[in-house]
């Protein structure tokens, strides 16, 4: 398991932003290595492929170079609910965009249904626990998935939609407790119990 | 990552999703953040706005002449236009031709005839010039010669 991203004081990511303003590489560089996989798993989390996800990632990217030449960015200490609003935005177009032109042989057509995994993530549970995630209305999902592929903590993860704490605090247990649910009743048994 | 707002509960599903979250993380392909880096600099660079062009004072005087060039044009666009659009002559009919003969030939001798009346005229009005030539010049003199008397006495009475 990944170790909980450290948190960035504000001064530091003040500074890491005006240096990649200024054009400054390390600065760049190190934008990247703090949020980059980040937005890439938020992106693969919404079974878009690794090409897609880098994509999007990199047209994140791309997006803050180009608001911070033109002077357009002005997010001083929210950054990062901005960055991830921004990813998120894309990824859900992109997935929606994917939706309409799946074909029966693309895994996004697939999803909810239990699909054969990549030979990399050849875990059943771990698919399963994918699926289920698949399942959850956007709200919740958007919530799982800026928590545990984003690395947000609930206060950005509050910024970023506008909501109070304590609200996504109780719709992250909540989303929890489903999740638990799907993976312990078997699909069949799944559909009687949402039919009820 | 910590899961402190779970309970023993959810606690088992928020770490397998901190596993999942883990693998997709890392199923980036290599090079992935040098490639990220390098697009955000090369959007940066060419997102950047270009200098506006200055025009220098020393091209102020090409102000002038473009405006004559333009107005020449103008014109010569404009007489151009109406050499071409104008109504051409019809042509005449022989009968016109004829009357417009006879009236030439009328033409031609009226020019004659006042060319001879001028040089009758032009023997006498050369004897005038000559005759009123002659009489300014005697008057002239005649002035003068009283000048020379006068100035004459004068030197006399001097001495």
């Amino acid at each position: 398991m990944d170790p909980e991203p450290p948190e960035h004081p504000e001064d530091e990511l003040s500074a890491l932003i005006r240096g990649a303003g200024d054009g400054d590489e390390r600065s760049w560089e190190r934008l990247v290595d703090l949020y980059a996989r980040r937005i890439f798993a938020l992106a693969r989390s919404r079974r878009l492929s690794p090409e897609m996800s880098e994509e999007i990632s990199q047209s994140v990217f791309v997006t803050l170079a180009t608001k911070l030449s033109t002077g357009e960015y002005d997010e001083r200490g929210r950054f990062e609910p901005w960055l991830f609003r921004v990813a998120m935005n894309r990824i859900r177009d992109e997935a929606r965009r994917q939706k309409r032109h799946a074909t029966p042989s693309d895994p996004v057509w697939f999803e909810g249904a239990r699909t054969p995994p990549p030979a990399a993530e050849a875990d059943a549970s771990t698919d399963a626990l994918r699926d289920a995630v698949g399942q959850l209305n956007d709200s919740d999902r958007e919530i799982i998935e800026l928590r545990h592929h984003g690395q947000m903590s609930f206060k950005q993860i509050a910024e970023m939609l506008g909501e109070p704490v304590g609200t996504l605090l109780a719709r992250h247990h909540r989303a929890l407790k489903k999740l638990r649910s799907m993976l312990e009743t078997p699909p069949q048994d799944q559909r009687k119990a949402d039919a009820s | 990552m910590t899961n402190e707002h779970t309970t023993p509960e959810t606690d088992p599903i928020a770490q397998r999703l901190d596993a999942l979250g883990a693998i997709d993380r890392a199923s980036a392909p290599g090079s992935f953040e040098r490639r990220i880096a390098d697009a955000a600099m090369d959007a940066q660079s060419s997102a950047q706005t270009p200098a506006p062009i200055q025009i220098g004072a020393r091209r102020v005087w090409l102000r002038p002449v473009g405006a004559l060039a333009a107005a020449v044009l103008v014109v010569g666009a404009g007489a151009a236009a109406w050499f071409t659009l104008r109504p051409s002559p019809t042509p005449a009919t022989n009968t016109e031709s004829i009357t417009q003969l006879a009236s030439l030939e009328q033409d031609v001798d009226d020019l004659l005839a006042l060319a001879d009346l001028l040089d009758e005229h032009a023997g006498s009005w050369s004897g005038q010039l000559r005759s009123d030539a002659d009489s300014l010049g005697d008057s002239i003199g005649r002035t003068w010669d009283a000048l020379g008397t006068i100035a004459d006495e004068y030197v006399e009475e001097s001495i």
